[in-house]
């Protein structure tokens, strides 16, 4: 799927260099022409020919050119607009440093605005959470209904994932005022953070890549097979995985999982495969 | 240090016009009523009733109307319509870019398709607060109207919001001028999405582009296409489903991908921290480097404010725009009068001489001075019209531009530069619908 992903993109992005650059020939005469201009302009400064204060234009680069990003020079006259000889150039227009020093600030500006509003993000994220829970431990103490109770394990099983899977990765993002607990104990998270862990070591790729190794280890040992029964039992038996996986992967059966395996689990199904 | 935030919430606009659903033999609106229990959809009420609000302000133009209405609002002096950051002027050309490219852009027709696109609500996680199914072929104001409106009956009465919106200037301005959403106006900072942004006049750039405009941080309003992109599969078999159907799905989708997003804001908050911290330690090296070199924060603000101040002011441009076009003018007609006047010279010459080129007699020479002559007579007819148009300053300019090689270059210089921007721009919204799709698979691999 990723493989594909990567390949549509890969087409678009080439089909739609093709079309820019069916235009381009266009566009990129204009800009030569501009900057063929550009300078004849500064050698006549250069000759002290153009009037008082004029600063040379800045002639415009290829690369890029399409980006029109708001920090391009494609978006500033300078030296093109007609100023006042009396007034000195303002810094803004005529001092590269300074041009850059005001994109450089606005960028910290808005640094500053996302880091402050990130932190807000993660404290609310945390609140959010601790009153969830809150909320269903207080159901839970006032519930004997044990259908009742039976949804409270499930949500708090669920918020308890979550919970490990948010605190692992918002850790870098700091937060004063908080506790460091977000509700769940420490016993719960570290329960769902083992059956995480355990979920994650069946994910289908990790059996996809074993049994693809096994299968190159199996061309070597019995080259008597013939390809086409191989491949009718291959396909067999990660089918047999599949589905082994897909009842894995679900949380409520994994318990009962040792005992049913009869039905077909993956190291049933891999089992009599590789015995074959 | 405690600053208050400039907006409370940042949310972003978008329309998406490859939504639609085929027309059916029947109404189907009609067909059996069923709805997501938790619809992201605005009712078709709610929206109707915005849109026959809007339709009461601001009765719908004619389009040979609109189009004889503009011209001559060029020759208005320009300047700020009151609570307007950004002159007329710009306004009405940030408009112009953008109905043109939309006109340019197939637009669903509303004779083959009853839903014809939808528009999302988006908070800046990318997740769907409100969509609107869209009927009509175009994008309509009352839709965003609508969704905003709504978006605040469902706020606190103290939260700001921070809009980001493809053509965020233009409707700040309709607002503005036609009272919509006057409830909430002083609680709406308006802005532009980055990716539609070269499409606006520099001018409006420096107020709305979030990148410039105090509050935004690194919202830009992309969150959209990602969605778009999320719920694209859905295309084909939505497009030939029943009305009710159709809105369903999509809310189930929606559910899903909530549900999803959830599990990643940790991932999301992790990614954009780490993200700004890169770029705030990038920023402020800079920064130390040039306070070395004597710039320092307090220069740059005022030399900021000052740009804006610059770069936003109407008289700098209309006015002067419409006089330089006309000096344009004048000096092209100058040019091919010195060629008439040279040729007529030329043959008078050879009048004076009795030697006449090839195929040629003394007629014929006759007969072209006397044309000559009448060219360079309406020529100069004409300047002096053209002359006559022009103001005390254009006049002066005239005067110098006649005797300055300099000048006369660079206001060439600046007309093609103008000419190549406008040009890239085009380009880029033609290649837009390309490059939709190529982001949108980018982004999606990214997440």
């Amino acid at each position: 799927m990723i493989n594909l992903n990567v390949c549509v993109a890969k087409k678009l992005q080439s089909h739609a260099e093709d079309q820019i650059k069916r235009k381009e020939p266009g566009i990129l005469q204009l800009a030569k022409k501009y900057n063929q201009l550009c300078g004849e302009l500064k050698v006549m400064l250069e000759r002290n020919e153009g009037p008082r204060g004029a600063v040379a234009p800045l002639p415009i680069e290829k690369d890029g050119l399409f980006n029109l990003d708001v920090d391009d020079d494609i978006w500033q006259d300078i030296g093109l607009e007609d100023r006042d000889p009396s007034e000195d150039i303002p810094l803004w227009l005529g001092d590269d440093d300074v041009r850059r020093g005001i994109k450089v600030l606005l960028e910290l500006d808005r640094c500053n605005e996302e880091q402050r509003r990130l932190c807000k993000e993660r404290e609310a994220m945390q609140e959010w959470m601790m009153e969830e829970w809150n909320c269903l431990m207080i159901a839970k103490e006032h519930t004997d209904n044990i259908d009742m109770l039976y949804q409270v394990q499930l949500t708090a099983e669920y918020l308890t994932q979550l919970c490990v899977i948010w605190q692992t990765k918002v850790r870098i993002v700091p937060t004063e005022e908080l506790p460091s607990s977000w509700g769940p104990t420490l016993e719960e998270l570290a329960e769902a953070r083992n059956f995480l862990f355990t979920a994650n070591t069946v994910s289908t790729e990790n059996i996809a890549e074993e049994s693809e190794n096994d299968i190159e280890e199996d061309d070597e040992d019995e080259k008597d097979v013939s390809d086409e029964d191989e491949e009718t039992e291959l396909l067999e038996a990660m089918e047999r995985m599949a589905l082994a996986n897909e009842y894995r992967q679900d949380e409520y059966i994994e318990e009962q999982y040792g005992e049913s395996s009869q039905t077909g689990s993956p190291e049933r199904a891999g089992g009599q495969f590789y015995s074959a | 240090m405690f600053m208050p935030f400039r907006v409370d919430c940042i949310a972003s606009i978008d329309a998406n016009f490859t939504q639609k659903r085929r027309r059916g033999k029947t109404t189907d609106i009609t067909q059996a009523f069923f709805e997501h229990p938790e619809t992201v959809f605005i009712p078709r009420e709610d929206v109707a009733v915005v849109e026959k609000f809007v339709e009461t302000i601001r009765p719908q133009q004619k389009k040979d109307v609109k189009g004889k209405g503009k011209a001559p609002a060029a020759d208005e002096p320009d300047g700020f319509e009151p609570g307007m950051r950004v002159p007329s002027s710009v306004l009405a050309e940030c408009g112009e870019s953008f109905t043109a490219a939309d006109e340019k852009r197939q637009k669903a027709s509303t004779q083959f398709f009853a839903d014809t696109g939808l528009m999302a609500l988006l908070c800046r996680h990318d997740r769907v607060l409100w969509l609107v199914n869209m009927t009509s072929a175009g994008e309509k104001q009352f839709y965003v109207l609508a969704l905003v409106k709504h978006f605040f009956e469902h706020l606190p009465p103290s939260v700001r919001v921070g809009l980001l919106y493809d053509i965020g200037c233009q409707l700040h301005r309709s607002c503005v001028k036609w009272g919509f959403l006057r409830e909430y106006m002083d609680r709406i900072v308006f802005a532009i999405s980055v990716f539609h942004a070269y499409g606006h006049q520099w001018p409006c750039q420096i107020i709305y582009h979030p990148r410039k405009c105090v509050g935004f941080g690194f919202s830009d309003g992309e969150g959209c296409e990602r969605f778009w992109s999320a719920i694209k599969q859905l295309i084909p078999s939505l497009r030939v489903s029943g009305y009710h159907y159709r809105l369903y799905t999509i809310d189930t989708q929606v559910k899903h991908l909530d549900q999803k997003s959830l599990e990643n804001l940790g991932s999301w908050l992790h990614r954009k921290w780490v993200l700004t911290q890169n770029r705030k330690n990038a920023a402020e090296r800079d920064l130390v480097e040039l306070k070395e070199i004597g710039i320092t924060e307090r220069l740059l603000r005022d030399e900021w404010a000052a740009q804006v101040k610059e770069q936003t002011r109407p008289n700098l441009r209309q006015s002067k725009n419409a006089a330089d076009k006309v000096i344009g003018e004048i000096l092209g007609l100058k040019q091919s009068l010195n060629t008439y006047v040279r040729q007529a010279h030329d043959l008078e010459l050879m009048l004076e001489s009795g030697q006449y080129g090839s195929y040629m007699d003394a007629l014929e020479v006759q007969l072209q001075v006397e044309e000559l002559n009448e060219k360079c007579a309406r020529l100069k007819k004409a300047m002096s019209q053209k002359k006559g148009s022009l103001g005390v300053d254009g006049r002066l300019n005239l005067e110098r531009l006649m005797g300055d090689n300099f000048l006369r270059n660079r206001v060439n210089a600046l007309a093609l530069k103008k000419r190549i921007r406008n040009r890239l721009c085009q380009r880029k919204f033609e290649l837009e619908a390309l490059e939709r799709v190529y982001r949108k698979t980018i982004n999606g691999m990214l997440i």
